[in-house]
């Protein structure tokens, strides 16, 4: 399915369109994580150069529930309040693996222009 | 995947949107934890401030972007899709008219036929608590979907100790004539009871109904009139009661009006338009009606009837009488149920007839945009997303003739119920009145319509889209769209409309067969210029005076110009006289016989020579104790053909006499009407209990006008009796017995019309579409030297194994759905053979017409190559009467061009000129798994 997605976030201009939902996917790869623990992990993992609010993450989150890439469960914080987890399924896995090569790609390509262009 | 991957996403949406509620809630909670979660953050300066207001962003325009997620895409994508739609329909305006005309034909006509469906069968009684409400009569063995009327004193016992029933009432109807004789109308009538109105729970829109003391002697004459007469005759005028109305001659006051489509439930008799008080204390019938007491059963009144029947046995009733109580629930009487059920099936036909055919059209055109379909399809649009497209250009046709159909069926509803015919019709009667397009019938077109839509969208939406691909695109051949599931679905498609069509023509033809059977078929007297008059004496004459007022009233008739031969007595269906037992001289120790259906009318010494019904032996009365009898009658208990002198009794009573046979009289059967009445014996006016009111006269012109020169010359005479009202036989049969068969012929006729030139243009299209998708193969033959008749051959063949089979199916649901028709044809067989050879031929000949329409012409020849070399479809297929010799050089050098770019296509092209494969050598298949091998 390579057609665009129709909404694409609209606040995240410093990440590449579509960035986002491939961070979010591999940010639940191992793990089940809620919303907040998700933009958290990917400030640390990044080095606080990916801070991403939550206009971007929330509808980003809906999105890949819409697709069937996620799923939410009702569930008990670290600081015990009810808290919303993510949790990869199966086409997501599949999603990350096949967005991640594109990603790759892509990278690859715009480097190579960027290198020896 | 492809297919199941947006389906999820759908159904996910779907869930998304059933717990809309709870999903925001959700939302926000989430929303409320990340915020907190940031508010404890070290760093921040913790509550609301504006720092988190700039971290989190509006928490609101958040929500909305989240929540747009589930929305947008869909709603938003759906909105251009339908944008998309209806621009592509306007592009082709023809083809969106053929098909929004056709679907609002068969919507229209499934709406109207719902209506009149949804009104009796499905739709509650029109009265508060509705269900309670019986009626009371009585029912002979021989004919038990026939309510008659209940004596009045058996209604008066029944009502004073019945323990199931309440709130009685009774009902009778008579034939009203308003204004003068000389300038009168002719309205049913209906005499009801002070209580009626309130059985029915009923209230009058103007003035009051009846009291007890308008029945009471003396009273001033009173009446109430329809809704639909205050409107035509009154304006609608608000002080109409008061005003006076001249009815069967009396001058009476108007006190109310009823309410609209207002009539008596299970009544026998058309909507009547004038209503007058009825008081039960004479020996004659009425319909009787009561509410159940709540927990009584029909059957515990019915027994309770039956006893009360039982009581006091009436000497002039047949013993197969018995009593019928029937909840007026279950109003809608067996036959009338049948012919709604076997009009939906019709028109439920019809709508899949149209169906297909807009299945077909559609092919066609996915097959002609297959550019613009691969296009969408290079430029990013899925599989399903440009199908999406496809159907919601198919809904939008559904919805488009959905629309009109509802104006088709508005107006048509109300022609059908202005032409239906009257009671006990195939379809009208009291019962139609007041169908209309309801909320209910609004919900069956909006989902009718909806699964028209997609029943004739899904199809082709599915199979266009699957081969216009990227790559057809580029080679710019045209596959033969569709794999052959496609093409067979087309041919199904085609095959069924034929079959469908097939069975609306036996269905017409048997009708038509039927009807000219009943037009021709001979009553036993001649119609022609017969009218019958009621006369009503000014004083009820005593016995002796009877004789001499009936010769005054028949001498003073005649006399009256125009008027050739007048006497008393009347055919069946102008009387309501019913049999009774009656014993045969000698005939098995002379038992009391039960003929209740023998018609029994008294008459006068010439009704016979006046209404021409012949007399094959013996004369006419002479005494008042002669006897003639039908042949019928004679044959039954006479067969040795011994009638002529015989005796026989009417009755039990003390007043019974034997009476002497003196002649046979031919029979009248009046099929259509009174079929169950083919036995008659006719009694002279003298043996009567009272005068005869009925006067049958023949005139040589309009003896339905005759009123004026008929009361003058009774007038003129000095004859103490008065014209009451006439009517004319001719008119009378021929609603009766003509007018429900012509009205089922008139539907069925233009069912089978539409379903024929639908099914028409469908096998036109089929063909006229192979005939384009095969362009290059036929070119290819045509090069070849393939002439123009083999090509002809081929194509008319293609047509012609679909009509075979349209046919043989056909052949099968006609036997199926014929039979439903059996109970209204008349002299002939439901599985008619020669009905069927004849739709088969019809049917036949037409497909085949439309199928060599697409033929390509030999002058054409040169431009079918052309074709292949250019691939391009030719413009018109139409069949040129310009036919010139092509010449060999031409033909020889098209071959070679035509070989040369054939030669890609030949492989796959079947049966060609080319040398087969010999006998033993590998074939392609094998060769490339040689190659692979190796």
């Amino acid at each position: 399915m390579g057609r665009p997605s129709v909404s694409q976030p609209r606040r995240s201009s410093e990440l590449l369109p579509g960035t986002l939902d491939l961070l979010v996917l591999r940010v639940l790869r191992q793990d089940t994580l809620h919303g907040y623990a998700i933009a958290q992990r990917l400030r640390e993992i990044s080095k606080d150069v990916l801070q991403v609010g939550e206009s971007s993450l929330y509808p980003a989150l809906q999105r890949l529930l819409l697709d069937g890439y996620v799923r939410a469960e009702w569930g008990a914080s670290e600081n015990n309040r009810r808290a919303r987890f993510y949790t990869l399924t199966a086409a997501g896995r599949k999603q990350l693996v096949a967005e991640q090569d594109e990603f790759e790609r892509m990278v690859g390509a715009i480097q190579a222009v960027l290198r020896l262009a | 995947m492809s297919v199941a991957r947006p389906i999820m996403r759908l159904a996910r949406r779907l869930a998304y949107w059933l717990r809309f509620a709870r999903r925001q809630d959700e939302l926000r909670e989430e929303l409320d934890f990340h915020r907190a979660m940031v508010a404890a953050e070290p760093g921040s300066r913790g509550g609301d401030g504006p720092v988190i207001r700039r971290v989190m962003g509006n928490e609101t325009a958040v929500r909305e972007e989240a929540h747009e997620v589930w929305v947008a895409a869909g709603v938003d994508a759906l909105f251009k899709d339908c944008r998309q739609a209806w621009r592509a329909l306007r592009r082709t305006p023809v083809f969106t008219a053929v098909a929004v005309i056709t679907l609002a034909i068969g919507i229209g006509a499934n709406t109207a036929i719902f209506s009149v469906v949804h009104h009796l069968l499905l739709a509650p009684l029109p009265f508060e608590d509705g269900n309670r409400i019986v009626r009371l009569g009585t029912q002979s063995a021989s004919a038990p979907e026939e309510p008659f009327n209940l004596p009045a004193p058996i209604l008066v016992r029944f009502q004073q100790r019945s323990r199931t029933l309440e709130d009685f009432a009774a009902a009778r109807s008579f034939p009203a004539t308003l204004g003068d004789t000389a300038n009168h109308d002719a309205v049913p009538g209906m005499r009801i009871t002070a209580s009626l109105l309130h059985t029915l729970r009923v209230m009058p829109i103007a003035g009051r109904g009846f009291t007890r003391e308008d029945t009471t002697v003396g009273a001033p004459a009173v009446a109430m009139i329809s809704y639909g007469l205050w409107r035509s005759r009154f304006g609608g005028a608000r002080e109409i009661p008061g005003s006076a109305i001249k009815i069967n001659g009396v001058q009476r006051t108007i006190v109310g009006v009823m309410p609209r489509d207002f009539t008596v439930p299970m009544s026998d008799q058309d909507a009547p338009q004038v209503w007058l008080p009825l008081e039960l204390r004479d020996e004659e019938g009425a319909a009787g009606y009561a509410r159940l007491l709540p927990g009584a059963t029909t059957d515990a009144a019915k027994r309770e009837l039956q006893s009360i029947i039982a009581e006091r046995p009436d000497p002039r009733w047949s013993k197969s009488i018995t009593a019928s109580v029937a909840r007026a629930v279950d109003r809608v009487d067996r036959r009338l149920k049948r012919a709604v059920v076997i009009m939906f099936t019709a028109v439920s036909g019809l709508l899949l007839i149209a169906c297909a055919n807009i299945a077909n059209l559609l092919f066609m055109r996915g097959w002609t945009r297959q550019r613009e379909l691969a296009i969408r399809r290079a430029l990013g649009g899925g599989r399903f997303r440009v199908a999406r497209l496809l159907l919601i250009e198919s809904l939008m046709l559904a919805i488009l003739g959905g629309t009109l159909g509802l104006v088709i069926a508005w107006k048509g509803l109300g022609t059908i119920l202005t032409i239906a015919p009257g009671t006990n019709s195939m379809v009208g009667g009291p019962e139609l009145a007041g169908a209309g397009i309801s909320r209910g019938v609004l919900a069956w077109t909006t989902v009718t319509t909806i699964v028209t839509g997609l029943l004739f969208g899904v199809g082709p939406a599915f199979f266009s889209t699957a081969e216009a691909t990227v790559e057809a695109l580029r080679t710019g051949i045209r596959g033969v769209v569709g794999s052959t599931a496609a093409r067979r679905l087309r041919s199904g498609i085609v095959v069924t409309q034929i079959a469908l069509s097939f069975a609306f023509f036996v269905a017409a033809a048997l009708l038509v067969k039927s009807f000219v059977a009943l037009a021709r078929f001979d009553v036993g007297f001649n119609a022609h210029g017969l009218a019958i008059a009621t006369i009503k004496p000014t004083n009820r004459p005593e016995d002796q005076d009877r004789a001499s007022l009936e010769r005054a009233v028949t001498k003073a008739m005649e006399s009256a110009p125009g008027v050739t031969g007048a006497a008393f007595g009347g055919p069946i269906l102008m009387t309501d006289i019913r049999g009774g037992p009656f014993v045969v001289d000698g005939f098995r120790g002379s038992e009391t016989i039960d003929l209740d259906m023998c018609e029994m009318p008294f008459v006068s010494r010439d009704y016979f020579r006046v209404m021409g019904i012949p007399l094959i032996r013996g004369r006419s009365f002479e005494t008042e104790d002669d006897l003639v009898i039908n042949q019928k009658l004679a044959q039954r208990f006479w067969p040795k053909g011994n009638a002529l002198g015989a005796r026989l009794r009417v009755g039990n009573g003390p007043k019974a006499k034997w009476m002497t046979i003196v002649g046979i009289a031919g029979n009248v059967t009046m099929r259509g009407v009174v079929e169950l009445f083919t036995m008659q014996m006719y009694r002279p006016t003298s043996a009567a209990n009272g005068f005869v009111d009925l006067v049958s006269f023949r005139a040589n012109r309009g003896s339905e006008s005759l009123g004026l020169e008929i009361e003058r010359s009774l007038g003129n005479a000095g004859v103490p009796a008065k014209l009451v009202s006439i009517r004319g036989v001719e008119s009378v049969l021929d609603s009766r017995i003509l007018a429900r068969p012509r009205f089922a012929l008139a539907l069925f006729g233009v069912f089978a019309s539409i379903a024929l030139l639908l099914t028409a243009v469908g096998l036109y299209a089929i063909v006229a579409y192979s005939v384009t998708q095969r362009t290059r193969e036929i070119g290819v033959r045509v090069a070849l030297g393939a002439d123009s008749t083999a090509i002809a051959r081929m194509i008319i063949g293609d047509g012609l194994r679909h009509v075979v089979a349209g046919i043989a199916l056909g052949l099968v649901i006609a036997f199926a759905t014929t039979r439903l028709l059996t109970s209204f044809l008349y002299d002939s067989n439901a599985s008619d053979p020669r009905a069927f050879v004849g739709a088969a031929l019809l049917l036949g000949i037409v497909t085949l017409v439309a199928s060599s329409i697409p033929c390509p012409a030999r002058s054409e020849s040169r431009r079918w190559t052309r074709c292949v070399r250019t691939s391009a479809r030719p413009k018109a297929t139409r069949r040129s009467t310009h036919v010139r010799a092509s010449q060999p050089t031409r033909r020889r050098a098209a071959l070679g061009r035509a070989v040369r770019l054939a030669r890609p296509i030949a492989r796959r092209s079947r049966a060609l000129r080319a040398p087969r494969r010999p006998h033993g050598a590998p074939c392609r298949r094998r060769r490339q798994l040689d190659n692979q091998a190796a």
